[in-house]
């Protein structure tokens, strides 16, 4: 398995020493081949996605995770078009300052890609990545020859080379924001490439980055499907008119109609071999969910993603040849308590909290099987602890519930609210139909009335994301039921969270040992030290910090038609950071 | 042009009155416009917030950062009633503003959405009048009879049965059935003409069923109480064909507040537009104002109530002014 990591890279660091800073990354390409895995590396540009025989099954794929992902087999029927469905076209289209899914999560390429059942980092775009000095502070990666753009001006095919990476990672980083005059912190995806100071093309094929210091997140950061490349060209040419934008994606843009489809044809020239297989990738735009499902039935679209378990009794009855997917996704469901209201500035106040919260009732309630306990950590994270173990913890595990109540309700005493008396809070969620929100927050409601008879908990929905997201944001809650998208990194996530000023830390909890440890954890390259600091970063989490009530992750159910391979090479907990690029691996068989 | 029978001084009244009518709707005008401004930004949520979100660091607050220059830029940052004021002397010029998102006209996105809701609610009109009418007739013709009793219950249904649950039973259920529903791949008549048919129909059902219900309910009601004068049986005893009396003498008085009803209600298919073209996917204006208040693009929201409400009145003065037409005790003096 490839390393998240850097250790692998730095082991090979002392080769390098020494040696000029361009002969550095092309000896250590030349070193590590695709990226230093050997799995990896094997898979690399490689067109194995598309094999109808491809690894996936029942079976859980060295995560522990459970997951499902049959096996189509049959003759491969080249061509086609593959149809999905989302419910508007896209609003944004500058992939820095987006928040949202947009064209060039198609369009677009990431530099690196994760395994979607382990997370570990595969050669793309980029064949290796190499910390280049013994500081940490000088990274250098190779770029695959011969990738080309879209054939449509003003690229007209051109090639794509270390130029363009290094223009890209400087403007994901916010270089260019004063010369764009767009604000610093507009560059949302910076905390992906943090610390770089400059990135420079040494030739065609390799760029060498610089960081300030040490960051031990900056290759999982490259993995996220939210920093794609596009060429270097896209400022000029701005980024209001999709039918305008070209990339190094499997698809590139051929109609864009708002409020009705957005599609694209095969990217002939794509750097995977034999890839993309569909001729056309198009999405076509159903609001209701409904109709979204007699969509999928009738076979108007070939996948349907975020499946209910009605939806999929109602799809396997009258499509009985469609396959269920579905895995321990990297969405997670939480709780999470303001530190400015007071009672939950006070740890045993936390503490209590998550003794008696039942995790399963409410995580069943909303979803059935298929959900995965987590405390800190997503589960899919290297790092993190799995299900398992975290159903054995105090709070979390349902065999000691009665008892772990009691000792809720004695630090509540202690803390001076007995049974809850003198707390006094609102929960706000967004009360959109289908969401988990409004569910989890009723089922914790109740939860915490019948432990604690003098808590009052009320509940404020909200209409929509746009209401909900202001108090979200400014922190004006005393608790606020959500859900997270994991960063493809567990610092990177933990730091948002939970890191004082974090750019998710809607809640400003504020610990120095939280700060100090996630520092330590950025700036260690040794993957079993990193993995040592995130391990005490867990149990300090549940112990002595309680920042948030994490609910579990939540199960990932995508419905496909029966005719389409490949699927199952795609299926994980890390599908969400490729799924529409990774179209290129689906393909039609006879049946 | 004036109608037969209409002498040129009655023309002259009728057109004093469509001029009066329309001055009349000015303060109305105001008022909605008003109504309009202030309301939109009473939702809560903004536009900035939104912007901010996606501009300001992965769902981070940045307060004070940036917000001032993309209200500016908006132009939110003026008083409201000084927004009001500059919305108002723009649509007197034929200005509605530009969308907050992407910068399009209002009047061009507007422009580009109302031929598909327009095509959907003609053909639910004259769908809905081809069969509410007759079965109007029918029921009072056959009065406490089984057909009536049938048809009056078809008719309650169709009031009774909400909008959404009609479209989404013509979506699930072929499908559930049979494998098949209608398609949601929009395309336009000039791509296929066939196809864009297809697609148009279901939504225009949905539209169609509750006026239908209603316009029957009415004519039933309407032409029984007709069916009761003086001169249908004079007609009867003058011994005309049961068909020419209810045609031509029955049911021509019992259609004057049919049409006005009628009127009212095509303005309600602008509201039910919302649903159906969600439901079936269909890029009308309904869809487009959802997604515009999702988006709190309050230029395109204001202006789709605005264009709304002039159709409104314009209908109302159009239903009166026909109205006068049909019956001639009804017209100005």
């Amino acid at each position: 398995m490839t390393s998240r990591t850097f250790e692998s890279r730095v082991s090979r660091r002392s080769v390098l020493e020494g040696i000029g800073v361009g002969a550095l990354g092309l000896a250590g390409a030349a070193l590590i081949g695709c990226g230093g895995g050997g799995q990896a590396g094997g898979e690399a540009g490689g067109s194995a996605g598309g094999a109808a025989g491809g690894a996936a099954s029942n079976q859980p794929k060295g995560t522990g995770l459970p997951l499902t992902a049959p096996v189509v087999q049959g003759k491969e029927k080249p061509g086609g078009t593959f149809t999905e469905h989302t419910t508007s076209t896209y609003s944004q289209h500058d992939p820095g300052t987006a928040l949202a899914t947009n064209i060039w999560h198609v369009i677009g390429e990431k530099g690196l890609e994760p395994d979607p059942q382990t997370g570990a980092i595969r050669p793309h775009v980029m064949t290796s990545w190499e910390v280049a000095d013994p500081s940490g502070t000088t990274l250098v990666f190779k770029i695959k020859p011969g990738i080309k753009t879209h054939n449509m001006a003003p690229w007209n095919g051109r090639e794509f080379t270390a130029e363009d990476v290094a223009w890209n990672l400087e403007r994901i980083g916010g270089l260019y924001a004063e010369r764009l005059k767009i604000p610093a912190a507009s560059f949302q995806r910076a905390t992906m490439v943090a610390n770089l100071t400059k990135a420079q093309a040494v030739d065609p094929t390799t760029v060498k980055v610089t960081l300030s210091k040490p960051n031990s997140s900056f290759f999982n950061g490259l993995m996220d499907t939210r920093v794609p490349f596009a060429p270097k060209e896209m400022d000029e040419i701005g980024w209001t008119d999709p039918m305008k934008m070209g990339g190094i994606g499997p698809f590139q843009i051929s109609e864009w109609v708002k409020d009705q489809k957005m599609n694209y044809k095969k990217h002939a020239a794509y750097f995977r071999p034999g890839e993309p297989h569909f001729d056309n990738f198009n999405w076509t735009i159903i609001p209701d969910r409904a109709s979204a499902v007699a969509a999928f039935i009738s076979g108007q679209t070939q996948m349907i993603s975020s499946v209910n378990q009605l939806e999929i009794d109602q799809i396997k009855k009258a499509k009985q040849d469609a396959n269920l997917y579905q895995w321990v996704d990297s969405n997670w469901h939480h709780f999470r308590p303001s530190v400015e209201y007071a009672p939950f500035k006070d740890l045993r106040v936390r503490k209590a909290l998550l003794l008696a919260i039942d995790y399963a009732q409410i995580m069943d309630g909303f979803f059935g099987s298929g959900w995965g306990y987590q405390a800190a950590l997503n589960p899919g994270f290297p790092e993190g602890w799995k299900p398992d173990k975290v159903k054995t913890l105090p709070g979390y595990n349902p065999d000691t519930k009665a008892a772990d109540r009691a000792e809720a309700q004695k630090l509540l005493a202690a803390a001076g609210y007995p049974n809850g008396k003198g707390i006094d809070f609102q929960i706000i969620f967004q009360n959109t139909s289908g969401a988990a929100y409004p569910e989890n927050s009723q089922r914790f409601q109740a939860q915490m009335s019948q432990v604690f008879p003098e808590m009052k908990v009320s509940l404020k929905p909200y209409a929509d994301n746009a209401s909900f997201s202001v108090p979200q944001a400014k922190g004006d809650f005393q608790m606020v039921s959500y859900v997270i998208t994991a960063a493809p990194d567990a610092v990177i996530d933990m730091q948002s969270q939970y890191y004082t000023g974090g750019s998710r830390n809607y809640g400003h909890f504020s610990d120095k040992g939280l700060d100090a440890l996630i520092d330590k954890a950025q700036a260690e390259l040794k993957t079993d030290a990193r993995t040592a600091l995130l391990e005490e970063f867990q149990t300090k989490f549940v112990n002595d910090w309680v920042p948030m009530y994490v609910l579990g992750a939540q199960p990932a159910r995508v419905m496909v038609q029966g005719n389409v391979a490949g699927f199952d090479t795609t299926a994980g907990t890390w599908y969400g950071y490729s799924a529409t690029t990774k179209a290129c691996r689906w393909f039609y068989v006879d049946k | 042009m004036l109608a037969a029978g209409v002498s040129s001084a009655g023309g002259v009244h009728m057109a004093k009155y469509v001029i009066r009518r329309l001055i009349g709707m000015v303060p109305t005008w105001l008022i909605i416009m008003f109504m309009v401004v202030f309301m939109v930004r009473l939702i809560p949520g903004s536009v900035v917030d939104l912007l901010l979100q996606e501009q300001g660091g992965g769902g981070s607050y940045q307060e004070g950062i940036d917000r001032a220059a993309i209200e500016k830029r908006l132009g939110l940052s003026d008083p409201v009633y000084v927004q009001y004021a500059k919305y108002v002397v723009g649509v007197a010029q034929g200005d509605l503003g530009e969308s907050l998102w992407d910068n399009q006209p209002v009047t061009t996105l507007i422009a580009q959405r109302v031929p598909v809701t327009a095509q959907v609610a003609l053909v639910a009109i004259v769908t809905s009048v081809a069969v509410s009418i007759p079965v109007g007739v029918m029921s009072a013709v056959r009065r406490d009879t089984p057909v009536d009793y049938l048809l009056r219950s078809i008719s309650i249904l169709g009031i009774s049965v909400p909008g959404f649950a009609i479209g989404t039973a013509i979506v699930i259920f072929p499908t559930l059935w049979w494998g098949v529903t209608v398609s949601f791949k929009y395309v336009t008549f000039a791509e296929d003409p066939i196809q864009h048919l297809k697609l148009i129909i279901p939504p225009a059902v949905v539209l169609g069923v509750q006026l239908s219900a209603s316009v029957a309910r009415l004519t039933r009601t309407m032409m029984l109480e007709v069916l009761q004068e003086d001169y249908i049986r004079t007609a009867r005893a003058k011994g005309l064909r049961e068909t020419k009396v209810i045609v031509k003498h029955a049911l021509k008085n019992a259609l004057i507040p049919v049409v006005t009803v009628l009127g009212i209600q095509i303005t309600n298919l602008i509201g039910g537009s919302v649903i159906s073209e969600t439901i079936f996917a269909i890029p009308g204006l309904g869809r487009l104002m959802v997604s515009s208040i999702t988006a709190r693009d309050y230029p395109v929201v204001q202006g789709i109530v605005v264009m709304t409400a002039v159709f409104v009145m314009l209908m109302n003065l159009a239903v009166d002014v026909s109205y006068g037409y049909l019956d001639p005790r009804a017209r100005p003096a």
